[in-house]
């Protein structure tokens, strides 16, 4: 089940942490979806989970496709996207995830102190049932990014 | 200039060594080391300029790294920059405390990390 949370901050704070993190990272520009882009039938994904603890706790996930993730990772690393790896694309994805969580975080509550996790990959979007989640979609040209935070706590 | 970049993360070197070749930093010799335990085996064996250095790895972490050169006869004239994506600010306090030269956070552009380094390499000159 999916939860609508209405926080026009975290809102405005997720989009501009993706933006400068992509930008600034992997000189890619983008552009925010209104609505989450329809999967490609069959094709593959990446999808990264940074937990956090602290308060508020709770979990920051970004979720791009294959295609998406070799584009992020050969302007990361300064390579043409033919000599990217599988591999390197997922940790470039998990590094990416990182900092936007940390950018999120550091934005949202400046003096508070939190514990981020090591960013881990999943099987597939997983979402947590008791989780208030806010997401955010963008569309990087080859395909659709998204990012979501998940509060423990109801904001 | 000398520099060695530790992280745990071979893509977040690859970025950080990427970025040192498009600023106008003359980065002469670039090691890279995936922890603090590794970053002491090159500090033994070479002399360098700056130490660039990421907050949390496996083994032996940024904080710890820096309180063992900051122990160290030489090893503490060498001026430490920390790099992080956690921005949350107790663990950057402190290692300035301790005597990191500089803080950078993740993602940064050559801009930035050519500002940082110019300004911690300048406060390192007065000191020493």
């Amino acid at each position: 089940m999916e939860y609508t949370v209405h926080s026009t901050e975290t809102q405005t704070v997720l989009l501009s942490a993706v933006e400068v993190v992509l930008e600034t990272a992997c000189c890619a520009g983008v552009f925010e979806s209104r609505e989450q882009a329809p999967a490609a039938g069959g094709e593959a994904s990446i999808t990264v989970l940074v937990s956090f603890d602290g308060r508020p706790s709770g979990e920051f996930s970004l979720h791009v496709p294959e295609t998406v993730a070799l584009q992020l990772a050969a302007g990361f690393l300064g390579l043409d996207d033919c000599d990217v790896s599988a591999a390197q694309a997922a940790e470039v994805a998990c590094e990416l995830a990182n900092m936007i969580c940390g950018a999120v975080l550091s934005n949202l509550c400046a003096s508070a102190t939190f514990h981020m996790s090591h960013p881990l990959l999943a099987q597939k979007e997983e979402r947590g049932a008791d989780c208030a989640a806010i997401c955010r979609w963008f569309d990087l040209g080859g395909g659709s990014l998204t990012a979501c935070l998940r509060f423990r706590e109801a904001l | 200039m000398n520099v060695m970049i530790v992280d745990d993360s071979p893509a977040m070197r690859a970025f950080i060594r990427r970025v040192l070749q498009l600023s106008s930093l003359d980065a002469a010799v670039c090691l890279e080391a995936a922890d603090g335990e590794e970053a002491l085996q090159l500090l033994s064996a070479n002399w360098l300029d700056v130490v660039l250095t990421d907050i949390h790895m496996p083994r032996m972490d940024g904080e710890e790294l820096l309180r063992r050169m900051l122990a160290h006869e030489v090893w503490k004239l060498i001026p430490v920059v920390v790099l992080s994506a956690d921005q949350t600010r107790e663990r950057t306090r402190r290692m300035l405390e301790m005597g990191a030269k500089g803080y950078l956070s993740k993602p940064f552009t050559p801009e930035k990390l050519q500002r940082e380094l110019e300004r911690s390499l300048g406060i390192h000159r007065a000191l020493y």
